[in-house]
């Protein structure tokens, strides 16, 4: 018996947020629509915070899903949450800096700022009755130590799952193992993999952290995303089919990225995904 | 050591490149620093003279061709017999990991490419790469095949776990694991740095482009043209402080430059830097207003701005 894995697909959150990409109202309801027809498991639908008609977006979307559990991203950052509560999700992702570089270069900050900030947070979303991820901002670069010290305290709170970000895409798989695995084998905590493919290893990567442990993997369709984009939804589907079960299927996948590419690829010059080599 | 054989222009065949063209790639390729360059027969009788400053693999169909182009450092072939010359490398495909134990019957040979593997990241690898290892006992190279898109990371794998020898294409072309992924993974993993030129990747690039007729897509890693464009409010942000923040690398390094795109996602320090990149002063208030027009702008547009769009919306204001 295969284990199974999850997919949360991010492509109308971190595939849109790369540049070239601008998606209408119609366009994302549709694209949600046909994620959650084929079986996805949960649909990273966007980012309240960036405008009104976003979070209309995500109202519409989160009140036609059938069986896919939507989710809302933010920052560490309680006006940002406030207005996820408008688009009624099923989760609410908060993203928390973790490396260095992050906490101190980028936002000037210092552990116990995160920490505290984090744990203010995750409260005031779990206070509203929301299911809550936390997403490790570059994780693959952070000290295992203070990512650790998180997760216990976010476990404690009753956050069951945390997203491993490699922000930057410079994970190998045997990286990728063993700081997945323990993770999972110190906290306890549920993992859930994100991948960037500049080295062009995001699908190698999700398939380490899967067998590592991880239940949730992280996909766009045809990988789009910041830089060198994602993990490919139906690239990872492929070859993971081998040692996991996995919604959709190949083929449910394969329809999938037919459809939305119509949508996604259009005319825009440079912007082609029409194939990820 | 680890040694890199690049197999770029034993891939090329089926295009109707021109001497000159692979002259100058073979020439651009080089500066990569890989250890070995591969050629088809086609390719060699193109370029005629080789550089001096390579050491060249020959790709033949058997060792008595081989014969017929004498002076090379290596030859391959698919394999043509249990006793080979030592400068023969014999290329074995093993389609998938349950072929691995088919290569017992070769563990006499002194070199040795293996050929394919595209399944073994979705097995246990490393079990496999141990079986390879046992299995034959020369000189064993692994050239991975990309079915399942994982072929450099089986590439960098099979480095780490003690392997010494991978080959690659550029871009991945034939399939194989994309040399330029190879490179810049090992460097950062292992910091394997040979005397390399990497700014040259645009060069090879766009010669690549002109000789297959394929175009690169823009965000294949390393070597896509919009891979250092940035939007989103908190990318650009992050970014402006410090590039460490969300680069893997720094462009220059790959013959590139970042560039600030504006649209749907974009926040007020991406507008703030753009209007300075334009030589524009606006004060606070405006930039906000800004803001909400380069978002509207960028949703009627369902694409990015270009600095055209972006001054027409300053004017407007």
């Amino acid at each position: 018996m295969k284990d199974v894995k999850y997919l949360v697909d991010t492509t109308l959150r971190d595939g849109e947020q790369s540049p070239g990409y601008a998606l209408t109202k119609k366009q994302k309801v549709e694209i949600a629509a046909m994620l959650d027809a084929a079986g996805v498991y949960q649909i990273e639908a966007g980012i309240p915070a960036i405008c009104s008609y976003e979070r209309d977006t995500l109202c519409e979307i989160a009140q036609n899903k059938r069986n896919a559990k939507i989710s809302v991203w933010n920052r560490l950052n309680e006006t940002d949450i406030k207005q996820s509560f408008a688009c009624n999700p099923d989760i609410i992702h908060i993203g928390v800096p973790v490396s260095y570089v992050q906490i101190y270069t980028k936002l000037h900050k210092n552990k116990t700022w995160i920490m505290n900030t984090m744990i203010s947070c995750v409260d005031l979303a779990l206070q509203k009755g929301y299911e809550v991820t936390v997403g490790f901002e570059d994780a693959s670069r952070a000290d295992p130590t203070f990512m650790l010290t998180l997760a216990s305290a976010l476990k404690a709170m009753g956050v069951n799952r945390i997203r491993f970000a490699d922000t930057v895409g410079v994970l190998s798989p045997t990286r990728t193992y063993h700081a997945i695995h323990e993770l999972i084998s110190i906290t306890g905590i549920e993992v859930e993999m994100h991948a960037h493919n500049d080295l062009g290893m995001a699908v190698a990567n999700s398939l380490a952290a899967a067998k590592a442990g991880a239940k949730y993997i992280d996909t766009t369709i045809l990988g789009i995303g910041e830089r060198t984009g994602n993990c490919n939804f139906k690239n990872f589907i492929s070859a993971s089919e081998f040692a996991f079960t996995v919604s959709p299927t190949h083929s449910s996948a394969t329809k999938v990225e037919q459809m939305a590419e119509k949508i996604l690829v259009k005319d825009r010059k440079g912007g082609h995904y029409e194939k990820q080599i | 050591m680890i040694r890199i054989t690049d197999k770029t222009l034993s891939c090329l065949d089926e295009y109707d490149a021109a001497p000159e063209q692979l002259r100058t790639l073979c020439g651009l390729l080089l500066e990569l620093g890989t250890d070995f360059m591969e050629l088809s027969v086609d390719a060699y009788q193109k370029i005629g003279v080789l550089p001096q400053n390579g050491r060249y693999i020959l790709k033949v169909e058997d060792v008595i061709e081989g014969r017929s182009y004498p002076g090379f450092d290596r030859y391959i072939c698919r394999h043509s017999g249990f006793v080979t010359p030592i400068e023969n490398i014999t290329e074995i495909q093993v389609n998938d990991i349950n072929e691995i134990n088919f290569l017992r019957q070769y563990q006499n040979l002194t070199n040795v490419r293996i050929t394919g593997l595209d399944d073994i990241m979705c097995h246990d690898y490393k079990m496999a790469f141990e079986q390879i290892m046992k299995n034959i006992s020369g000189k064993i190279e692994l050239c991975p095949e990309n079915r399942y898109f994982c072929a450099t990371a089986i590439a960098v794998e099979w480095i780490l776990f003690g392997g010494r020898n991978v080959a690659a294409s550029f871009a991945g072309i034939g399939d194989y694991a994309p040399l330029e992924e190879v490179l810049m993974a090992l460097r950062l993993e292992l910091r394997y740095k040979p005397n390399m030129n990497y700014a040259v990747y645009p060069h090879i690039k766009e010669l690549f482009e002109e000789i297959t007729g394929q175009e690169i897509p823009a965000h294949k890693a390393i070597i896509g043209s919009n891979i250092f464009d940035v939007e989103a409010g908190i990318h650009a942000d992050g970014i402006l402080k410090d590039p460490n923040i969300y680069e893997p690398f720094n462009p220059e390094l790959v013959g590139d430059k970042r560039c600030l795109v504006l649209g749907k996602h974009s926040g007020k320090a991406a507008v703030i830097i753009k209007l300075k990149e334009l030589g524009i002063t606006e004060d606070p208030i405006t930039v906000s207003h800004l803001l909400e027009a380069v978002r509207q702008k960028s949703i009627e547009k369902q694409a990015s701005l270009s600095d055209e769009d972006f001054i027409e919306l300053v004017k407007a204001m």
